[in-house]
């Protein structure tokens, strides 16, 4: 799909600016772009490489465990179908809490082993579970704490406040985040088992 | 209450340094070698985007420099300010559910165009913030396992991530106007 999108933006982009007659405007600005992304990516290195050494601190500390622990009371309510003590239970929450503290690449390989486990339980191996819609419901707008990646972007694009987006950010997440759980919520009732 | 959230915005990052830190100490984490063994990894993910961003951010250059963006979304502008809704980022808000490489690069491309500090720019990154990538998040989990019939997934995944982009567009007009 992205692969048809690129191909129409470069397509149509051409041709219309052959109909307008001003091609040079295109010429100049793939050039300039390009020459932009590689700047713009040496300019996020500073930030990035300061965020992943924090975050792994974070991690050697035990964050992740006790933030996947303190949101334990949420997964009875948010996961009924899923048996109590399960090793599912342990693989989500954990997924949800790194999720949380912006750290994907310890996200998703949790997220994997949640979803084999949840797969493992369910009796219709082709179609998706309840729980299996909940968990990705979630996965898909998760809370974030600190939007790292974004603050990087900011930082190399010359901004003074790069962090003045942080609450609005996990406001926006939480909100977003809330939303899923319920429409999750409404739609497991209408659609039937 | 703009005040309030530009310094509660401004000091979530040092506090959140100083808990990790803190943190780390207590449970006796040698917190400086711990510090470099992940910071190494800054760089490789930085090069890593370079193919992406070169990518996108030519296909959108192109885009807006042959004036189709605008020819585009000229007739938009009148009915989404109604909304409140910025028009110019519109394309954003279409590709954040399709993909996270492409809106990066579209967030980027406003941050470059407006300037980081504008409500544009700030918009722009909230809205990149707010919701993740429910199409990838989607076919990866699900082709994880062969899970063919996804039932409501999708429809819930893009519902939630209206729901952010919204809530950034409110949530900024409410901070910065």
């Amino acid at each position: 799909m992205l692969d048809r999108i690129w191909l129409l933006f470069f397509l149509s982009s051409v041709g219309f600016s052959l109909l307008a007659g001003r091609p040079e405007a295109v010429t100049f600005a793939l050039l300039k772009a390009s020459e932009e992304a590689v700047q713009l990516a040496f300019g996020l290195i500073g930030t990035m490489a300061f965020w992943l050494g924090l975050m792994r601190i974070a991690e050697e500390a035990g964050l992740v465990r006790s933030l996947a622990r303190a949101l334990t009371p949420a997964f009875r309510f948010l996961f009924p179908s899923v048996p109590q003590g399960d090793p599912a239970e342990g693989a989500i929450l954990l997924n949800i809490a790194a999720n949380i503290l912006g750290l994907g690449n310890a996200a998703t390989p949790l997220g994997l082993k949640a979803i084999r486990r949840l797969q493992e339980l369910n009796p219709y191996p082709e179609e998706a579970t309840p729980a299996m819609c909940t968990f990705l419901a979630i996965n898909t707008c998760c809370v974030t704490l600190v939007p790292s990646t974004i603050i990087a972007a900011r930082t190399a694009a010359g901004s003074v406040e790069p962090a003045v987006i942080v609450i609005p950010t996990f406001l926006a997440t939480l909100v977003a985040t809330m939303v899923a759980v319920v429409a999750d919520r409404i739609f497991r009732c209408r659609w039937g088992a | 209450m703009a005040g309030w959230f530009l310094k509660a915005s401004n000091a979530a990052v040092p506090l959140f340094v100083f808990l990790v830190l803190i943190l780390g100490w207590r449970r006796g984490v040698r917190v400086y070698e711990t510090f470099i063994d992940g910071a190494k990894e800054g760089f490789e993910i930085s090069v890593r985007l370079i193919p992406y961003l070169v990518g996108m951010l030519a296909a959108i250059g192109a885009l807006r420099a042959s004036g189709l963006l605008d020819f585009i979304l000229a007739p938009l502008r009148v009915p989404l300010d109604a909304l409140g809704f910025p028009v110019e980022l519109l394309p954003l808000a279409l590709t954040r559910s399709l993909s996270g490489s492409a809106s990066f690069a579209l967030m980027v491309d406003a941050l470059q165009a407006y300037g980081p500090d504008s409500f544009l720019g700030r918009t722009a990154s909230t809205m990149q913030g707010a919701t993740d990538t429910t199409l990838y998040i989607l076919t990866v989990y699900f082709g994880s396992v062969g899970v063919k019939r996804t039932r409501y997934a999708l429809l819930v995944g893009l519902l939630a991530d209206a729901a952010g982009i919204g809530t950034a567009v409110l949530i900024s007009r409410l901070v910065w106007g």
